[in-house]
C-alpha cells in the first residue's frame, strides 16, 4: 500500500507539472502570421477554433500564397494585413484544390462563417504527378477525413498510415496539447521543426555547403519539364474535380469567394506553358469558377520574371506587388 | 545500478533522493518536456535493430 | 514494436502492471514467454515460427548433449550439429544476398541470382544466445537446461530485438523465484527508461541530421561537413545504442530481472582494448568467449594471436551487417587491437613516460582512441566502401 501511495504521489507530481506546461502552451503559444511549415492538426484546430464567432477573410491555398522562401513578415498576406486588410492566412506548402476543399469542410464543420474566402488555383496542381494532386496535408487530413464523403475519400490517397501505434499517437496528440503541438512549439522557439536544424544551418553556412546547395538548385527551365500537364481539364482529373467541389460548396453556402489564378513565371517556363492548351485550361478553370458566382483574379501572367524565386513562388518584391494587387482587389 | 548512473546529471544533482516519488515524478515530467521541445523527428528507428 | 513508440509504452505498462498485480509468482515465467511472443509476433508473425523452431532445435540438442554425459564424441558431434544449424539459418537469411552480390561483383557478371530475403528481426542476437547455450553446455558451464527457463531466456522481450546478449546461467538463476525489486530500484529503473528515451530522441535523432554528409556523401558537402558528420555519427551511434540499452535494462529491472550492462563510458577509454571492454560489452565478451578463445586466444604464438584478433573482429564486423564495409570496420578494429597489443607489450615497457599515468599521457591516449574509433564509424555509416572512401577523401584531402 505504501508503494502504491508513493507511486500515485509521483504520478500526481508528474501529471501536475505536465498539465501546467500544457495549459501554458495552450494559452501562451502565440498565433503566427501564417501556418507553420510543419503545422500540427492540434495547432490547426486551435487556429480554426479562434475564428469562430468572427467573420474573417480566410485565405486558402498553396505555398505561393503562403510565402514560400520568405519569412512570414514578408509574405504578401502579412503585408496585406499590415496595410489594413485583415485576413487569416490558412494556406500552406502542399495546398491544392483537394486541400482547399478539405479545409472548407473543417472551417464550415467548426461553425466558421468567413465573409470572404480567397483561394488560389495553380495549374501545376492539375498534374497527376504533383504531390498534392490527390493527397491532403497530414494535419488537414486528420481533421477533415471524417467530414469527407466515401466517394471523396476514395479519390484521395491517404497519407496517414494505419496501425495501432498511429491511432494511439493521434489520440494522445488530440488530448495532450503540448505533445500535439510539439512541431509548432519548436518552430516558435527555434524557427524550425527540429532544434538541431539551427546548428545544421550554421555548420552549412560555415562550410559553404549552403552556398553550394543554393547554386546547384538555381531554378532552370529543364528542372520544371513535366511539371505542368496540359491535358484539357475535365472532371476525370481528381484535382479539377475537387476544384468543382470547392466552387459548388461555396456557391451552395452563399459564401463570397475570390479565386486567384496563381502568378506563374512565364519567362522561366515559356517553352512549356506558353501554349494554347495552357490558355485553354486557364479559361476552363475561370469559366467553372465564374459559373458559381466566384470572382476570378487572373494573375497568371501578371508578374515579370524578376519577381519570382522559381516557377510560381514570388520573391520579396513579388510579394510586395502581390499585396498591392490584392489590396486593390479586396477594397 | 547506482554505479551506472553515477555520471548521470540528474543523479549527481539529486543523489539517491532521485528515487523519492515526488522527485522522480518531477524529473520524469521535466525530461518528458525536454524530449518534446528538443527531440528530433528525423529518424526514429534504432540502429542496432538492423542487426 | 520498437521501444520509442507509444504502443510499446502501453504494452510495457500493461505487461508490467499485470505481471506484478495479477499473475501468481509461479506463473510469471510463463507470462514472460507469452508477452515476448506477442512482442515479437507484432512485427512479423511468420518469423515467430522460425525463432520458436530454432529455439526448440537448440533446446533439443542441448538436452541431448546433457544426456550424452561422458560421451565426449557424441557431445562434440551434437555441438557441431547445433552450431552449424544455427549458423546455417543465420547465414541463409542474413548473408545469402551478400554472398551472391559479392560473387557477381568479382565475376563482373550475374552468375548468381540475388534473392529477396527478408531478414528476421533480431536474428543476429538470438542466434548468438543459442550458440552460447550450446557451447557452455559442451564446456560443462551449464549443467541443467530447463525448458521454461530456456523459453523465457529466448523470448524475453526487453532484450529480444537488440540485446544486450544475455548469458543463460546468470539469467536463469533469477527466475526461481522472480523477486520484486524494492521501490527505490523501481524508481531508478523508471528513471533509466526515461533517460534512454531522452538519449534517443534528443541526442541520437538530432545527430542523424548532422551525420547526413557521411551517410550520403558527395556534393554539396565540404571538408567541415565530413568532420562534423563523423563526430555527429560517433555521438549518434553511442546515444542510440545506450538509449536502447537503458530502456531494455530498465524494463527488465521493472520485471525483476537483471541483464548485463552494455556500455561503460567507452569514449573515455585510453586504448582500443579498453574501448572494447566498455563498448557493446555483451557482444565483445561473446566474441572473446566463443571466437577468440576457441581460436587459441592469447595463448598462441604472438603472430597467431594477432591474426586471431583480426579474425575475431572481422567476424564481429560481419555480424553487424552483411556488407564489406562492416568487415573492413571489423578489420580496422582488429588492426587497432593488434597494434595496441604490440605497443603495450613491446614499446610501453621500454618507455616509462608512457605508463607514468600522467594526465597529458592519459588525455592523449583518450583522444587518440576516440579519433581511431570515430574514423572507423565512417565505415559503419556508409553504404559502400566507395562512399567511405569519398568521406575519408573529403575529410583528409584539402
Amino acid at each position: 500500500m505504501g508503494t502504491l501511495r508513493n507511486a500515485l504521489g509521483g504520478i500526481c507530481v508528474a501529471v501536475v507539472l505536465l498539465a501546467v506546461v500544457d495549459v501554458a502552451v495552450r494559452i501562451g503559444l502565440p498565433r503566427s502570421d501564417r501556418l507553420n511549415e510543419n503545422f500540427s492538426a492540434t495547432y490547426l484546430r486551435r487556429e480554426i477554433h479562434a475564428l469562430r464567432g468572427t467573420s474573417p477573410i480566410v485565405v486558402l491555398g498553396d505555398s505561393a500564397l503562403w510565402g514560400y522562401g520568405l519569412p512570414a513578415q514578408r509574405a504578401a498576406l502579412t503585408l496585406l494585413r499590415r496595410q489594413g486588410i485583415p485576413n487569416e492566412n490558412l494556406s500552406y506548402e502542399g495546398g491544392s484544390p483537394p486541400n482547399t476543399y478539405a479545409m472548407l469542410q473543417v472551417l464550415f464543420g467548426d461553425g466558421v462563417r468567413p465573409r470572404l474566402v480567397v483561394f488560389n488555383v495553380n495549374q501545376k496542381e492539375f498534374n497527376p504527378l504533383d504531390s498534392a494532386y490527390r493527397q491532403l496535408h497530414p494535419s488537414v487530413e486528420r481533421l477533415a477525413w471524417s467530414a469527407l464523403t466515401p466517394s471523396e475519400r476514395a479519390l484521395l490517397k491517404p497519407t496517414q498510415p494505419g496501425g495501432a501505434d498511429q491511432t494511439l499517437q493521434r489520440v494522445i496528440e488530440s488530448t495532450w496539447q503540448l505533445y500535439g503541438m510539439r512541431n509548432d512549439l519548436r518552430e516558435w522557439l527555434f524557427g524550425d521543426v527540429d532544434a538541431i536544424h539551427v546548428a545544421q544551418g550554421a555548420i552549412e553556412r560555415l562550410s559553404g555547403t549552403a552556398t553550394r546547395r543554393r547554386a546547384a538548385h538555381r531554378p532552370t527551365a529543364e528542372a520544371f519539364e513535366g511539371t505542368y500537364d496540359l491535358t484539357p481539364l475535365s472532371p476525370s482529373d481528381v484535382s479539377f474535380h475537387f476544384l468543382m467541389l470547392v466552387a459548388d460548396e461555396l456557391h451552395r453556402r452563399g459564401v463570397p469567394a475570390l479565386a486567384i489564378l496563381t502568378p506563374t513565371n512565364h519567362v522561366l517556363l515559356h517553352e512549356y506553358i506558353d501554349t494554347p492548351e495552357y490558355v485553354a485550361n486557364l479559361r476552363t478553370s475561370t469559366l467553372l469558377l465564374r459559373s458559381r458566382g466566384i470572382g476570378v483574379l487572373n494573375l497568371d501572367h501578371a508578374f515579370p520574371g524578376t519577381d519570382f524565386i522559381d516557377n510560381d513562388h514570388l520573391n520579396a518584391a513579388g510579394n510586395l506587388r502581390l499585396a498591392k494587387v490584392l489590396r486593390a482587389a479586396l477594397q | 545500478m547506482a554505479d551506472v548512473l553515477s555520471s548521470d546529471p540528474f543523479f549527481r544533482l539529486f543523489g539517491r533522493r532521485l528515487a523519492h516519488p515526488f522527485v522522480l515524478g518531477f524529473v520524469i515530467a521535466f525530461v518528458a518536456i525536454l524530449i518534446i521541445i528538443l527531440g528530433s523527428s528525423s529518424d526514429s528507428h534504432f540502429i542496432y535493430t538492423d542487426f | 514494436m520498437i521501444f520509442n513508440t507509444w504502443l510499446f509504452a502501453v504494452f510495457a505498462v500493461i505487461t508490467v502492471g499485470v505481471y506484478w498485480s495479477v499473475v501468481p509468482s509461479r506463473f510469471r515465467p510463463y507470462y514472460l514467454v507469452v508477452a515476448g511472443t506477442i512482442f515479437y509476433a507484432w512485427a512479423v508473425p511468420a518469423y515467430t515460427v522460425l525463432i520458436a523452431a530454432l529455439a526448440l532445435a537448440t533446446f533439443a540438442i542441448g538436452t541431448a548433449m546433457l544426456r550424452a554425459g561422458d560421451h565426449p564424441g557424441r557431445r562434440r558431434a551434437l555441438l557441431i550439429l547445433g552450431v552449424v544449424l544455427i549458423c546455417a539459418v543465420l547465414g541463409f537469411f542474413k548473408y545469402t544476398r551478400f554472398f551472391s552480390a559479392t560473387v557477381n561483383e568479382v565475376a563482373a557478371r550475374n552468375i548468381l541470382p540475388i534473392p529477396q530475403i527478408v531478414v528476421p528481426l533480431a536474428i543476429s542476437f538470438f542466434t548468438f544466445e543459442f550458440v552460447h547455450v550450446l557451447v557452455d553446455i559442451y564446456l560443462g558451464k551449464i549443467q541443467r537446461l530447463d525448458a521454461l527457463d530456456f523459453a523465457v531466456f529466448t523470448m524475453f522481450f526487453p532484450t529480444l530485438v537488440a540485446g544486450p546478449i544475455k548469458r543463460f546461467q546468470s539469467f536463469a538463476a533469477q527466475l526461481r523465484p522472480i523477486v520484486a525489486p524494492p521501490p527505490e530500484e523501481i524508481a531508478l529503473h523508471l528513471y533509466r527508461i526515461t533517460i534512454g528515451v531522452a538519449k534517443k530522441t534528443i541526442v541520437a535523432d538530432s545527430m542523424s541530421l548532422l551525420a547526413q554528409p557521411i551517410v550520403t556523401p558527395g556534393a554539396p558537402y565540404g571538408h567541415l561537413d565530413y568532420w562534423v558528420g563523423t563526430l555527429a555519427y560517433t555521438a549518434k551511434i553511442y546515444f542510440d545504442f545506450t538509449g536502447y540499452s537503458d530502456i531494455a535494462i530498465g524494463t527488465a529491472g521493472l520485471l525483476g530481472l537483471s541483464i548485463p550492462e552494455n556500455f561503460e563510458r567507452p569514449y573515455w577509454a585510453e586504448n582500443i582494448s579498453a574501448f572494447w571492454s566498455r563498448w557493446h560489452i555483451s557482444l565483445s565478451t561473446w566474441i572473446r568467449d566463443y571466437v577468440f578463445i576457441p581460436l587459441g586466444g592469447s595463448r598462441r604464438q604472438p603472430v597467431v594471436v594477432l591474426v586471431n584478433l583480426l579474425v575475431a573482429m572481422a567476424i564481429s564486423g560481419l555480424w553487424h551487417g552483411a556488407a564489406w564495409t562492416f568487415v573492413v570496420w571489423g578489420l580496422w578494429h582488429g588492426t587497432g587491437l593488434a597494434v595496441h597489443r604490440v605497443w603495450s607489450q613491446s614499446v610501453v615497457p621500454r618507455m616509462p613516460a608512457l605508463h607514468s599515468g600522467r594526465l597529458a599521457v592519459r588525455a592523449a591516449s583518450v583522444v587518440t582512441t576516440f579519433a581511431f574509433v570515430a574514423f572507423g564509424w565512417v565505415l559503419f555509416a556508409t553504404s559502400s566502401l566507395a562512399s567511405a572512401g569519398s568521406v575519408y577523401a573529403g575529410m583528409l584531402v584539402p
